[in-house]
């Protein structure tokens, strides 16, 4: 709680627009879920076969992923598809979290080099968590990786979802869930 | 682009059937245990292949297997299915037999890109329907009925080669034109940008030399396969942090033209993003996103939100016009690239 100025009277906060903090909170949570778990996954498997440039080529996309879901928070664009060449991740994210984490992704050619792609990879694990954090859920995220925490994070959508629909957002659910086989 | 040089790309047999035997093996699986999937209760598979990056030589190990499996039912989704005894190592894609056929047939004879054909959501179907194809086409079948042998048989024949290329070195240009287009503004988005549009490059490159497995993320590896060190040193390079960004930009436009065959010149498309809605106020249109964001620009000429009107196009060295351009650096249009056609002056 700050206090105004000539004042010893409280300012408060403004209270969030609704439809920014459903976005952050809901949407953050399922691009945190399931396209930096994905992120991750790919990052591990190829530090494990020192595959060091699929390595770091996935960190600047776990990274960037990971700071779009803050910046979800105050300014970030909801939409992140591949094929949006204007998308910013960076956008709400302060200058110093951006580099920050560009040089944690970039670091990655180095480690694995130097036989510390675990060391790395438990710094990009901590990036995840930080934003985590930022989402304040009381229990951890499901790990949609394993077909147990698939089927919790299927539920999670599920109930959101008519919470997205009152408000005219786009569904949490992924599209390739959704729509048609092609 | 129909006259670049081609190195032929279609996988042995026996190599397949290696890899795959390996997969199983350290994972205590059998072939049955493969086939047992295939049959998921959308019908009798027309033709079965296993794919993805274990079979393209490039599997780790968190690699899993994909198993894409052609069926003539028309009530599919893409949800994916985990097998329920294998755990995630087996991915199981149901895909609809009339759809693939239909996707891979206008793949191979529609001209593109063309201005109507370059939406985002055309652009993203053909990005998946390549991604589909090509593992399909690199894969080892494990079951398949007449006619789908002659039809797979038609997938590694040199145009699927051509179209890959073809994406690959069509997106690095249009993701070139938006780092341009974003330098000003947005310079460490420009950057990220302009390494996208290099990893496309190299992306054309390495199918070029007969690497047509299409996803983006193993291109590392693909430079290796086909001993491109020059293709690896420029990665590499990209991949290194842009601080301060500098030239980065510039640097990275001149790779992508140094690793692109020569096309014929791609002019820019803008048309609305996913997503915006416009709301006239006497003098300006208010352009908002999800009604998250918002913009004033101006001007009550624009088209209508939802429409898939072109904003403005023109040639490669041309800018849109400063409102124009403001909306795109605020991410509310979407950016293709065309063969030449009627412009949109704005």
């Amino acid at each position: 709680m700050r206090t105004g100025p000539g004042s010893d009277a409280p300012v408060q906060e403004p209270l969030p627009d609704l439809r920014r903090l459903m976005a952050f909170r809901a949407h953050g949570a399922v691009r945190l879920l399931l396209k930096c778990g994905a992120a991750l996954e790919d990052v591990e498997g190829a530090v494990s076969a020192g595959q060091s440039e699929v390595a770091v080529l996935m960190a600047h996309d776990l990274v960037q992923l990971s700071l779009s879901v803050r910046g979800l928070r105050t300014s970030g664009e909801l939409s992140f598809a591949a094929e949006q060449a204007s998308f910013d991740p960076f956008e709400g994210v302060p200058a110093e979290d951006v580099e920050e984490g560009l040089r944690l992704a970039a670091a990655g050619l180095e480690a694995i080099a130097a036989d510390r792609g675990e060391e790395w990879l438990e710094r990009l694990r901590s990036h995840l968590r930080v934003t985590e954090q930022q989402l304040d859920y009381a229990r951890p995220l499901p790990d949609v990786r394993s077909g147990k925490g698939l089927m919790k994070g299927y539920k999670l959508a599920r109930t959101w979802s008519p919470q997205m629909r009152r408000l005219g957002l786009p569904d949490v659910m992924p599209s390739n869930w959704t729509q048609r086989n092609d | 682009m129909e006259n670049f040089a081609l190195k032929p790309a279609s996988p042995e047999r026996r190599v397949l059937e290696k890899r795959l035997a390996e997969f199983l093996d350290e994972r205590g699986l059998k072939i049955d245990d493969v086939l047992g999937e295939t049959d998921q209760g959308f019908g009798e598979p027309a033709l079965a292949v296993a794919s993805g990056s274990v079979l393209a030589g490039f599997g780790n190990r968190r690699s899993d297997l994909d198993l894409l499996v052609i069926v003539e039912n028309d009530k599919l989704t893409r949800f994916p299915i985990q097998s329920h005894e294998h755990g995630t190592l087996i991915d199981v894609n149901i895909r609809q037999a009339s759809a693939v056929r239909e996707h891979t047939a206008r793949l191979r004879d529609s001209p593109w890109p063309r201005f109507e054909s370059v939406t985002q959501d055309a652009w993203n179907h053909r990005r998946r329907t390549l991604k589909t194809t090509t593992r399909l086409a690199l894969g080892l079948p494990l079951a398949v009925t007449e006619p789908w042998d002659s039809w797979h048989a038609g997938l590694r024949e040199p145009w699927l080669a051509q179209a890959v290329v073809q994406w690959w070195t069509v997106e690095a240009h249009r993701l070139g034109r938006a780092a341009r287009l974003l330098q000003d503004d947005r310079p460490m988005v420009a950057v990220a940008r302009a390494r996208e549009a290099v990893v496309a490059a190299l992306n054309a490159r390495a199918a070029a030399a007969g690497q047509l497995y299409f996803t983006e993320k193993w291109v590392g590896e693909k430079l290796k396969a086909v001993g491109d060190h020059a293709g690896l040193t420029a990665l590499r390079s990209v991949l290194e942090p842009p601080l301060p960004p500098g030239d980065r930009v510039a640097r990275c436009l001149g790779l992508v033209e140094e690793f692109t065959a020569p096309v014929a010149p791609l002019h820019s498309v803008l048309r609305w993003a996913t997503g915006v809605g416009t709301a006239l106020l006497d003098d300006r249109t208010v352009v908002d996103r999800w009604q998250l964001r918002a913009l004033e620009v101006r001007r009550t000429d624009l088209p209508a939100a939802g429409t898939e009107d072109v904003l403005w196009s023109g040639p490669p060295d041309a800018d849109p016009p400063e409102d124009i351009q403001r909306l795109f650096t605020h991410d509310m249009l979407w950016l293709g690239v065309a063969t030449p056609d009627e412009e949109v002056s704005g």
